[in-house]
């Protein structure tokens, strides 16, 4: 599903170059989930970024879906973005002029769907999310968690065969957060998809996944249930 | 992304800045106001013209002469006196008006202060020209598509009735003239053979002394007598007589002259001269102050009994068609005669040479300009109302791009308002637009979002453009109707504002190409956002 090989990202130019991502190189099957776990600018968002071809990689292959999204064109990154992966970001990403049933309704707009189609779709999604009274509501006039709620249920929207999270519940309070989680994980088991998710919070890593990866100065390792212990901490 | 839904963004995005918007509308909407506006009446205008024109047998007919220089003499028209402009008799006030009208032309053309020099070059055209001849005439006849030519035969005249007498002119008469048919204010019209009959305007029969409507009636049938005069030689003797006073003085002091030697004969009886002084002085003077009649017959006049057949009404109240007629030399006063009686007392006078122009009428306006091609070659000048309304029509559109280029530049303008406007809205809305490229919108569908709000300011901007021009059409047009009666004495009947749906489509499309090309940088560097950038801004 997921096979990266010799994944390199870096920024800026030699001898001033900065490695971000470091000859990452994993596989993931269809419906695995994995966390990513990892300090402050080790590299997990960059990997994410490349992972949702937001990001192009320096050198190195990655293929997703049978996608080769180091050799994809804009357009094909656009589409890739639109149809096969869903991603929510820590600082939710809602656009503030819209409504929480308009934002859930955007990669719907972009797929070419119907106004009705759409509004039925979209309703559904934040019924599944419980927000489903607060449809009408701008991100302003949300709570921190309904905010993410509202991005799970855009980035769930299109049926995404890759779910990508970037630490989604680091804005969140704890108790927030755990609700959060738990309706991820409910989310997770419904839709069956291949997931990846990033945090620096192990207790909350330890909660999701089947597969678990710690990722340092740019190098991604896989480790046990304990994050590899002390140097996960470290 | 479906064009509906890519227009539904654009327009929530606009009302979102809803005053800047405004402002932006605004602009746009002058722009195109004016340019609507500029294409709807010079279109109005040209199509009121070409009513105005082609409704008459005069947009037919072209005057043919063979002059090398215009016979435009630039005289100085001073205001009449009300002492000069009183009308006797019961009558209709708007004939009261027409010879009121026609006393104020009469004073005007005694008083305007025309120079010598004006004069001399006038007869030296005159003189110059070659004229047209009754065989030339019938040349002119035998071109395709032309179906009339009448003489320009202006002959001035005295006319005489009853005791009664008056200067006058005598000009030959279109007989098939629908123009002059209706200025028939009592009588009957000439027919081709009455070689006898008369027309005669009401300011003259006024003048012989018929004012009231009821004596206009008694007019009919009486016979006059007119003594034709030969203007040429009417004007050298005043020239002469002129320079011999000073070759420096103008008309207008020269009349003075005159009038001071006349009053001066006609009190002489009561001066202490002794008879031979008077003698010497009435020899000396009377050749030279007293006018034709106070000497009798004119030596080269040539006369001719006529039956009066009709008055007809002045032209003074025409509107611009009787205008262009005027400047046609067909005039407004005088007797009418059938052309062949024209023809037959100018072709008398001593110094006949032949016409000066003759006016050619066409069966169909399409045809003016090959018949006008045929004269052009057959060596004479012609002037037509389709070369006048070339001319009109040229002015209305130097007039036309004139104001739109105004309205280009006000669109420019806009256009460049609308460019910095997208441009700020882009940059404010750059983690939109990230977040919309990192949930999957394509380059180009963000560049058709951006620039889909500027056509929409476009099309919102001419369509209030297009409101605010039908309201001020629907305002305004009877009030320039109205200027145009009483100041330029043009009246037209038709609508001056004409909004085509081609120049709706070309301003409306105009208007939106601007105002997408002035969206064009914005959208390409929203689409040229770095998602992973763009959201980062939050």
């Amino acid at each position: 599903m997921i096979s990266t090989s010799e994944l390199y990202r870096s920024y800026g130019e030699a001898p001033h170059e900065i490695a971000a991502i470091r000859a990452v190189s994993f596989e993931l099957e269809h419906r695995q989930q994995a966390v990513i776990i990892g300090k402050s600018g080790s590299g997990k968002s960059t990997l994410l970024n490349l992972l949702a071809a937001l990001d192009r990689p320096t050198r190195g292959a990655l293929t997703v879906d049978s996608n080769r999204l180091d050799q994809l064109s804009r357009n094909e990154m656009a589409r890739y973005r639109l149809r096969t992966v869903g991603m929510v970001f820590q600082s939710f990403q809602l656009i503030p002029q819209r409504t929480a049933l308009q934002n859930v309704e955007l990669p719907l707009i972009l797929e070419g769907q119907t106004a009705a189609e759409r509004r039925r779709q979209a309703s559904a999604m934040l019924d599944q999310v419980g927000l489903q009274d607060r449809a009408n509501h701008l991100p302003y006039q949300l709570s921190g968690g309904e905010q993410q709620r509202v991005a799970i249920a855009r980035a769930l929207i299109n049926k995404p065969r890759v779910f990508l999270a970037d630490e989604p519940t680091g804005n969140l309070d704890t108790s927030t957060a755990r609700e959060v989680l738990s309706l991820l994980e409910e989310l997770f088991d419904r839709h069956k998809t291949t997931v990846v998710f990033v945090t620096h919070d192990q207790q909350i890593a330890s909660r999701i996944g089947n597969r678990r990866f710690l990722m340092s100065d740019g190098c991604l390792q896989e480790v046990g249930a304990d994050f590899g212990g002390d140097h996960a901490r470290a | 992304m479906r064009a509906r839904d890519i227009i539904g963004i654009a327009a929530r995005n606009l009302w979102h800045r809803r005053r800047r918007t405004a402002l932006n509308l605004i602009g746009v909407a002058i722009g195109s106001g004016v340019l609507l506006m500029t294409l709807s009446v010079t279109s109005g205008l040209r199509s009121a013209i070409h009513a105005m024109i082609d409704a008459t047998e005069f947009a037919r007919s072209i005057y043919v002469h063979r002059s090398e220089s215009p016979m435009q003499l630039d005289a100085i028209s001073p205001k009449p006196p009300e002492s000069a402009l009183v009308v006797e008799g019961e009558m209709d006030p708007a004939r009261r008006k027409r010879i009121r009208d026609a006393l104020a032309d009469v004073w005007q053309s005694e008083n305007q202060q025309k120079t010598m020099a004006q004069e001399r070059k006038r007869m030296e055209i005159v003189s110059k020209s070659k004229p047209i001849s009754a065989e030339d005439m019938l040349g002119i006849k035998r071109i395709e598509h032309v179906q009339e030519v009448v003489p320009g035969i202006h002959q001035s005249c005295r006319v005489m009735l009853d005791g009664a007498e008056r200067s006058s002119v005598l000009h030959a008469a279109n007989l098939s003239s629908g123009l002059l048919r209706q200025r028939l204010l009592v009588g009957q019209f000439l027919t081709e053979n009455d070689r006898d009959g008369v027309l005669m305007d009401e300011f003259l029969a006024y003048q012989m002394g018929f004012r009231s409507d009821a004596q206009l009636a008694e007019l009919l049938g009486k016979t006059i007598e007119i003594e034709a005069i030969s203007r040429a030689d009417t004007l050298r003797q005043l020239l002469e007589s002129a320079e011999l006073a000073s070759s420096a003085v103008d008309l207008g002091a020269f009349a003075e002259y005159v009038r001071t030697g006349q009053q001066l004969l006609a009190d002489l009886d009561r001066t202490t001269l002794d008879d031979s002084q008077k003698r010497l002085i009435r020899q000396t003077l009377s050749k030279r102050f007293l006018r034709s009649g106070d000497q009798g017959s004119h030596p080269n006049a040539v006369r001719r009994r006529l039956t009066v057949r009709g008055i007809l009404r002045l032209g003074t109240d025409a509107d611009l068609i009787q205008m262009f007629r005027y400047s046609f030399s067909e005039g407004s006063y005088g007797l009418r005669v059938v052309p062949s009686t024209a023809l037959d007392l100018a072709s008398q006078q001593a110094d006949f040479r032949g016409m000066f122009g003759a006016s050619v009428f066409v069966d169909s306006v399409r045809n003016i300009d090959r018949v006008t091609e045929k004269l052009e070659q057959d060596g004479y000048r012609c002037a037509s109302m389709v070369q006048m309304l070339k001319h009109v029509e040229k002015q209305i559109d130097q007039g036309k791009w004139l104001l739109v280029s105004v309205a280009m530049l006000i669109l420019l303008v806009t256009a460049i308002g609308i460019g910095i406007m997208l441009m700020i809205s882009v940059i404010e809305r750059t983690t939109e637009f990230g977040i919309l490229k990192a949930v999957g919108a394509k380059d180009q569908d963000v560049v058709c979002l951006v620039l889909c709000e500027g056509a929409v300011l476009g099309l919102l901007g001419t369509l209030l453009a297009a409101l605010v021009a039908l309201l001020c059409a629907w305002l305004g047009n009877d009030l320039l109707l109205h200027l145009l009666l009483t100041r330029f004495n043009m009246k037209l009947d038709s609508n001056l504002f004409l909004f085509s749906p081609t120049a709706m489509l070309t301003v409306t499309l105009c208007s939106v190409w601007i105002c997408m090309s002035a969206s064009a940088i914005p959208a390409w560097r929203a689409a040229r956002l770095d998602p992973i950038v763009a959201m980062r801004r939050v």
